[in-house]
């Protein structure tokens, strides 16, 4: 079964449209949705959790239409949390008590010890970080099946985000549980992503599983002349330096000549929304 | 829907001492000054908390937030529209346990036509305010929400004036008689005007992107 299903999602502003967009995330995976800041990420994640309206297309959770009740089943972190300002933990803890069916409070209690969360203080006190973690606390104590992540690594240092990505991939043990989950820190994404789905403009680029792209895709470093010899088809991108030419190619299309070199997610989608441009 | 009437409790209580010091300041001048009409500055402060909430829900983000909870926005909605009547049912409760101080100091002789009175304008202040305000805060926000019922307050006003004037030309007889059916009319008239805003509020939210 797939956690999330989008076919043809499209949604229309001024200036940005999120245009026709088909997705699937298989249950027991975890997707990383990457783009620059404007591309669509935080646009098709609200979508997918009812905050706003598509104008088009169909939305399926766990491979049903979305309802209210089947939010018990997804843990949410926004970009910006969302709780209420003034309210400490244990208020906060009260409301979502009565919020979600499956509500466990020993195991909220256990990570509000660990993340070290002062219980008494107000939550507009709280630092970027902490606030992150409180919002992870509470997607991780109602036994949610599908977490849906909105940037919760940005503006947090290198070790907090390295400890929420540990989280992530705790959670992701069990092979019933799927992460979608949107940053433009591509670094925090591959290492925990099963696949990637590249936003530029509103428009899916990409979306392949992260191993095949690291499979298919490589860098050599050549000249200007060597390159034009190449099928053009197989050069994805290309910098050009005053040492030679940098270039992005499908490995399995170039002579096995050449030494190619690994990728990273990130050296990918540059060269690629650079291509586009 | 129990969380979110909770979370709005813990709003009020947020806020509680700074809006207890403003009403018992209005109650002491209604009941040492003899004016029971001072009183009603109550329910109204009691209106305009539930659009604070949404303001600071706003702020906060939460309105947001509480749609990727497992809620309706129906719900969201009908959280706000109970509020509305707890806050008034409370309003009105301080109104005549004030208006019955009053009277045992002395200060206002007992009338029960001016208990009923203070209680029918309590209803009218708590219930018909924010009912005006709150479809207009879910189509445009808090801010812009408050400036439109701003002018319409304005509005209404000029043409409260206007009528006025045009009862006292045509004389006092044209209403003596529905005087008895007063407050029952003034009571259908509120209810009638709170669910026809619910409603309204339900339809506007369901359709807006937050």
């Amino acid at each position: 079964m797939n956690a999330i299903e989008l076919k043809n999602v499209t949604k229309k502003y001024k200036g940005f449209s999120l245009d026709n967009l088909t997705l699937t995330l298989p249950s027991g995976c975890i997707m990383g949705l990457i783009g620059e800041n404007g591309a669509g990420k935080s646009t098709t994640i609200k979508s997918i959790l009812g905050i706003i309206r598509p104008d088009s297309g169909e939305i399926r959770l766990f491979g049903k239409e979305s309802t209210a009740d089947l939010k018990n089943d997804i843990g949410v972190v926004l970009d910006e949390v969302g709780l209420p300002q003034e309210f400490n933990i244990r208020e906060i803890q009260a409301v979502m008590r009565n919020t979600f069916s499956n509500w466990q409070d020993d195991i909220f209690d256990d990570y509000i010890r660990r993340f070290k969360l002062p219980e008494k203080k107000p939550f507009k006190s709280f630092s970027k970080g902490m606030k992150m973690k409180m919002g992870i606390a509470i997607a991780l104590s109602h036994d949610a099946k599908l977490l849906i992540l909105d940037e919760p690594t940005s503006g947090l240092d290198p070790i907090v985000r390295d400890e929420i990505v540990d989280i992530f991939n705790d959670f992701t043990r069990d092979e019933n549980h799927s992460i979608l989950i949107s940053s433009h820190i591509v670094s925090d994404l591959e290492k925990i992503c099963d696949y990637i789905a590249f936003l530029h403009e509103g428009k899916l680029m990409l979306c392949e599983e992260k191993d095949i792209l690291f499979e298919k895709y490589g860098f050599i470093q050549t000249t200007e002349d060597m390159l034009n010899e190449l099928d053009k088809s197989a050069i994805i991108g290309k910098k050009v330096t005053k040492y030679g030419v940098e270039a992005l190619i499908e490995r399995d299309r170039i002579p096995q000549s050449f030494e190619v070199k690994p990728i990273t997610i990130e050296e990918l989608f540059v060269f690629m929304v650079k291509e586009e441009k | 829907m129990k969380g979110l009437l909770l979370k709005e409790l813990f709003t009020l209580r947020k806020s509680w001492f700074a809006f207890t010091i403003l009403n018992v300041a209005f109650a002491i001048v209604g009941i040492f000054g003899g004016e029971p009409g001072m009183l009603l500055i109550v329910p109204l402060f009691m209106s305009i908390w539930t659009v604070s909430f949404m303001n600071m829900d706003e702020v906060s983000k939460w309105q947001q937030y509480s749609l990727a909870l497992p809620y309706g926005r129906r719900k969201i909605v009908s959280s706000k529209y109970l509020m509305i009547l707890i806050l008034n049912a409370s309003s009105i409760v301080f109104v005549v346990f004030n208006y019955f101080i009053s009277v045992a100091l002395g200060k206002v002789d007992f009338s029960v036509d001016l208990l009923f009175t203070l209680m029918l304008l309590s209803l009218i202040m708590g219930i018909v305010y924010p009912s005006l305000l709150l479809p207009l805060v879910y189509k445009l926000n808090t801010e812009k929400g408050r400036m439109v019922l701003m002018i319409m307050n304005g509005i209404v006003g000029g043409m409260s004036v206007c009528f006025t004037q045009t009862t006292s030309i045509l004389g006092d007889n044209i209403f003596g008689n529905i005087a008895g059916f007063l407050p029952f009319i003034v009571v259908a008239v509120v209810v009638v005007v709170y669910l026809l805003s619910w409603q309204l509020s339900i339809r506007i939210y369901e359709k807006r992107d937050l």
